[in-house]
Parts: structure tokens; sequence; C-alpha cells
């Protein structure tokens, strides 16, 4: 494309440059012929010349600005004949009438015609140039004929013209044509070229539409599959429980001891398929973001000495004892009581499953990161510990630290997963802290401050009633993670404005004083942890961030000042209820700026 | 205490009925919620044990058949589904039940329910 537009852009800056000297050499031409033919024909020939430069000049300047409909575009050529054509008629008119002197000047204007036409930087093209000498040639060869045919050859000078013109159209032909000749092709090339990229790129953005439309409608099916499974497997295994129950009341009532165990060994596996189910019945209904939230004021002491009374026989059975350690002063938070209680559970079940004659420590303490508040909960046992590498995998569904760990300890590696999920959920996280023999410490941590009801359900709701509308600022270079995340932004009422640079980002960041910011890391030139650092100015050091990221650097970009970090691409509706969640609800009304006082 | 049970699926029918009748109660059966409605009429229960995805007509039309009805205004009215998704659970209470459990059944748990009701 700039290739393109620079022969175009040459033709038409020569056109501008060249129009005065042109028409005052249009006058000059035409007065000498006036001279020699004695008659006006050589004066309404030079205005008409003008004339047409002048329109040249005007039509080349619009092709230059994409302004020229596109049927003109195409026949710039055409036009290129038609000037020659006029331009031609002057010489052939002194040629017939002028004799001697008339000829020698039809010939040098023919000449003088044919290099303006093919002159560096006029032509604008290959095309152009070949359809205005062409008239020119034409004229040339002619000339000897229309001389004979008006009964008075003059074949001496007429052969000697066409010859020397001929001969120097040709030079000129083959000197600008030759050389333009790569450039022409070069440009040929590029348009082919960029043609098909073009078609590429209009291809993979269909089949990419397609993709997920394919993916979004598999994972609609993967949900009603598990939906339809989970009712399928729960009838018979209503059935086994509830006669292996019937069994061990009778086995307990006769003192049949023997058989009572192999009943509670059948009860005990039923049980530990229908945990299963309900996992995979989580995971899925996490995965598509509905977890069914439920906020209310949570007691967090009683909370934590529920969960640990709970697992205590576990516990007891590997030889553990469990110490709690609480803060004073830990008071409620508005919370799900009932999934915090799974994530709690969740971890002190591992940690009794993996410490043997150990200890187990739960501690709960508040404290703030960057500009939020947070209750942590550690969960920290004496246990085998978990290998650096293997830490991330922990937390991917149906993955266990290794093979030898999954066939000794059990279990459907589910757990931690469904943890993150609804940690995530719930707009906090869960870590590990840990090494092979060294224990392990599981760490969830929840925002404190918790806004309303993260509407899963009901966007409508969120939407900010006094009539002021908060602005979120979107950094991201990416177009594709810009408009999943200003839709998901946008659908719970809030203005989004994107920017795709760093720069740009800092620039509407001052300008627009935001509720929030989402930014990315990986953006051109400076980087998201550069505009993190030069938001700490005091302008904007008021306005919360989200690192939106797939790098997990959580720890670094929280201790950078960020209010959050969620890797990247975020569930809808995880970054919808941590965009609620941190957003200053006093968004443009504390924009620093003059300019916007817009309430 | 007269219990009513309808459920589509033989065994689940027959195991909580052996279980219910061993506690003492007074125990009728229904294969499907046309039935349910029928002899909720004719048997006069105070509790029915009401299973959701049922043949000929389920347990939420038939729930809201008997809401409707002078017989079935008063009578308790619990869903049991292995249908465990909130929505379940929402749909049972609007259609007019008066509690919900999800299959596998928690026999304790239920019979907790049912000593509450009868108090």
């Amino acid at each position: 494309m700039p290739n393109l537009r620079s022969a175009l852009s040459m033709a038409a800056d020569a056109r501008r440059r060249e129009l005065p000297i042109a028409i005052a050499l249009t006058i000059l031409v035409g007065g000498v012929g006036a001279a020699i033919l004695q008659q006006n024909l050589a004066i309404a020939w030079a205005a008409l010349i003008a004339a047409i430069l002048v329109a040249d000049a005007e039509i080349y300047r619009r092709a230059e600005n994409n302004e020229l409909p596109l049927a003109i575009a195409n026949r710039l050529g055409v036009w290129s004949a038609v000037i020659a054509s006029v331009y031609t008629s002057l010489p052939i008119a002194l040629a017939l009438d002028g004799a001697g002197a008339g000829l020698a000047a039809a010939m040098v204007l023919l000449i003088a015609g044919a290099v303006r036409f093919c002159g560096p930087g006029v032509s604008g093209g290959r095309t152009i140039a070949i359809a205005g000498v062409a008239p020119i040639a034409g004229a040339l060869l002619i000339i000897p004929f229309l001389l004979a045919l008006a009964g008075r050859p003059d074949w001496d000078t007429a052969f000697v013209a066409a010859i020397g013109g001929g001969a120097l159209m040709a030079y000129v032909l083959h000197a600008r044509l030759g050389a333009g000749r790569d450039a022409s092709e070069r440009i040929d090339t590029l348009e082919a070229e960029m043609k098909t990229r073009n078609a590429a790129y209009i291809e993979t953005l269909s089949t990419l539409s397609a993709a997920r439309e394919a993916a979004d409608a598999a994972n609609a099916a993967k949900s009603s599959f598990l939906t339809s499974m989970s009712h399928e497997l729960r009838t018979p295994l209503n059935a086994i429980i509830g006669y292996a129950e019937i069994l061990q009341e009778d086995a307990e009532a006769q003192a049949r001891h023997h058989e009572l165990q192999d009943i509670e060994r059948v009860l005990s596996a039923a049980r530990q398929l229908l945990r299963l189910i309900n996992d995979i019945l989580d995971l899925s209904k996490i995965e598509s973001g509905r977890a069914d939230i439920a906020l209310a004021d949570t007691d967090i002491v009683t909370l934590i000495k529920d969960a640990v009374a709970t697992i205590g026989p576990a516990a007891a059975k590997n030889g553990n004892t469990v110490r709690i350690d609480i803060e004073p002063g830990l008071g409620a938070i508005r919370t799900d009581a009932f999934k915090l209680n799974q994530c709690l559970l969740n971890l002190l079940s591992n940690a009794a499953k993996f410490t043997e004659g150990g200890e187990i420590v739960v501690s709960a303490r508040c404290e703030s990161r960057g500009r939020q508040e947070f209750i942590r909960i550690d969960v920290a046992d004496t246990g085998i510990g978990v290998a650096a590498e293997m830490q991330e995998g922990l937390f991917t569904p149906f993955s266990q630290a290794d093979v030898e760990i999954a066939r000794r300890f059990g279990g459907s590696g589910l757990g931690l997963a469904i943890t993150r999920g609804i940690m995530q959920a719930l707009g906090g996280d869960v870590s590990l802290h840990s090494a092979i023999g060294q224990g392990a410490t599981f760490t969830l941590s929840l925002p404190l401050r918790t806004a309303a009801r993260p509407s899963l359900s009901r966007p409508a709701a969120a939407q900010p009633s006094h009539g002021l509308r908060r602005i979120v600022l979107l950094i991201d270079d990416d177009e594709s993670s810009r408009d999943l995340a200003t839709r998901s932004l946008a659908r719970i009422g809030f203005e989004v404005v994107a920017a795709s640079t760093g720069e740009e980002g800092l620039t509407r960041a001052q300008r627009l004083a935001p509720s929030l910011i989402v930014l990315d890391l990986n953006l051109p030139g400076i980087d998201g942890w550069q505009v993190l650092n030069a938001l700490s100015a005091p302008e904007t050091a008021a306005i919360p961030v989200i690192i939106h990221s797939v790098e997990d650097v959580r720890a670094r970009a929280l201790a950078a000042g960020a209010c959050e970090h969620l890797t990247k691409p975020a569930d809808r509706d995880v970054l919808a209820a941590a965009a609620l969640r941190f957003a200053r609800a006093d968004g443009v009304a504390t924009a620093p700026t003059a300019s916007l006082k817009i309430a | 205490m007269r219990i009513l049970i309808a459920e589509d699926h033989p065994d689940n029918r027959e195991m909580l009925t052996r279980r219910l009748v061993r506690r003492g109660y007074e125990v009728h059966t229904a294969e499907n919620g046309a039935e349910a409605v029928a002899m909720a009429k004719t048997c006069a229960p105070d509790i029915i044990l009401m299973d959701i995805s049922m043949p000929i007509m389920s347990g939420i039309e038939a729930t809201r058949i008997l809401r409707r009805s002078p017989e079935g205004g008063g009578v308790r009215i619990v869903a049991l589904t292995a249908h465990a998704m909130e929505s379940a659970r929402q749909e049972c209470l609007e259609a007019g039940c008066d509690g919900f459990a999800t299959k596998p059944v928690d026999f304790a748990g239920l019979v907790a329910l049912i000593e509450k009701y009868a108090a």
C-alpha cells in the first residue's frame, strides 16, 4: 500500500510543482504557433491545454487523497490518452500549414510532449505513460502521409524528422520504462501480495469467529451433558446408598460385624463416587461462570473453627494435631460462607491427607496490599510438600503432583481447581508456598471490603443510579482482548475507554481520571510495569489498577501497587466482579482537570 | 403420619418405602405425577415425597396441580430429585414445594425434615 500511494503522490506532487511552468510554456508555444500559422487556432489550443493542465493537477490531487470516484481512478490511462491527443492537434496543424518552419516546430513539440509524458514522477505509472506517448507516436508517423494527402509531399524533411523523432521517443520510452519497470513490477508484486494477505486475514478472522462459536456451542453442550450425566449417575447411586444403609441397619441390629465391615466399604466407595460427581458438577459450574455466589455477612472466626472441627477426625487419623491462630479483632466479612467453607475444607483435608504425625496450623489475619485490604487465611502443614515445578499444575483440573502421589494418596485432583475457581469468583485467590519435604502452606485471600453482590445474573442492578457514568480505562494492545473486556464491562454499566499503548493510556488516565484502570503488562513501547509505576504520580495515584495479564505475576503486581491481578483471559464474570469491587464510586466527579467537570 | 412417595424408579421407590415403613410411617406409592395427584385425593397424605423427572406427568406439574386443587392446598410436598443444580431448587420451590432434597438422599436429614413437618 505505501508504495502504490507514493507513486500517485509523486505524480500529484510533480503536477502541482510544474503547473505554473507548464502553463507558461503552453502560452509561449501558443504564441509561436499563432505566429507561424497566422491564425487563432494556436491560441485556442493553448487555452484548452492550460485548462487541461489545471484539471489534470486537480484529478491527481484527489487521487492522492482517495477522493476520486473509482470509475475515474481506474481510468487515468484514458485521461492521459485524451490529453496527448488534444496536445498533438497543434503539431499536426503546424506540420500541414506551416511549411519548413512549421514542420520543424511540430517535430520539436511532439518530442517535447513525449518527454513530458514519460518524465520521471509525472507519469504516475506505466500504463499512464504508455497511454500518453501512444498518440504522439501516432502523430509522428502520420504527419508524412498527411503531407502527401495535402498534395505537397516533403519526404526528405518528413523522413528525417520521423526517424529522429522516433529514435528519440524510443530512447525516452526505453529509458523511462526500463527504469520504471522494476518499480512497477515491485508495486504490482506488492499489490498482489497485499491482496493475498488481505484475503488470508479475512479468512483467518472468519475461521476464528467460527471457532469461537463452535467452542461456545461445545461448552454449552458440555455443561448440559454434565448436568444430565449427573442426574443419571445420582439415580442409581441413590439406590446403592439407600440399600446399603438398609443392610447396614440390619447388620447392626443383628450384630453381624463381619458383614457390617463389607457394607461400610460399599457405602464408603459410593460416597466417594458421589463426591466426585459433585466436584465435577461444581467445576463445570465455575467454568461456565454459573458459580451461584450468594454474599452474606460471615463471621470468619466461626467459619474457621467449624471447618477445623469438621476435619478433626481425618487429621487425628493420621496422627496430626490442628492449631488455630487468628488475629484478635478479626470480625465479619461479606462473602459466600458456604463456598469459602468448601475451599477451606479442601485445603484442610489435603493437609490432613499429606501430613503424618505432624501439625496443621490455620491462621487468619488482615493485611493490606497496595490499596486493598485482604483477609488472609493460611493452612500450613508439616507434610510431604510440593516441588516448585509441580505447584502451578496443582490448580489445574485432574492434575496431581505426580503419578506416584496419585497412586499413594488417591483423590480426583479436582479440589484445588475448584478452590481456585471459587476463590476467584469471590474476588480473591488461592496460592501455595512449599518445598519438597518442608510442608506446604496454602493461602486463601479475600478482599475485606466486597462491593454489592457481583451481579452475575442481574447486570442491570450494577448500573450507577445517579446518572454519572463510571469510566474504566482499558490499556491493552490486543484488539480482541480489548473487545472482550469492553463487552464484559459495558454489560455491567461501565463506560469503557480503550488505549492501545502505554503512552496513550497514561495520557488518558490523566485526562479522564477513570474509576478504574485495567492494564495489560505486555505492551509495545513502554510496558505495563512502567505504566503502573508512572500511574503512582500524585494525580493518578488514587485510580485503582487491575492487572490483566497472561503472566502469572500476581505477587509482583500487587507489590507494585495494583489492587488485583487477573490471569488473562479472565472469565467475563470474574473481570466484571473485580471491576465492580475495585472501581471508585466517584470516578468522573473528582476529575482533577478543570476541562472535565461533566457533573 | 401418612407419606406418599411419587417415584418412577422401582428400586428407589421400594428402598425408600422400606426405610420409612421401618421408621413407623404409613407409606403409599405412586409411579408418576398423574398417579400422585389422584392418590393425594384418595389417601390424603400428610407429606408427599415428590420425584421430579417422571414419565406421564412430572413432579413439577403434579405439584402445580395439587397446589391449585382444594385437597392439595395443605399437604407438605418435598421435592426429591437427582437434579443438583441451583436452578432445579428454584423451579421446585416456585412450583409450590415446601422442601427440596437431592438424591442420593441423606436419609437422616429426610427423616428430620419429615419430623419437623409432623410437629
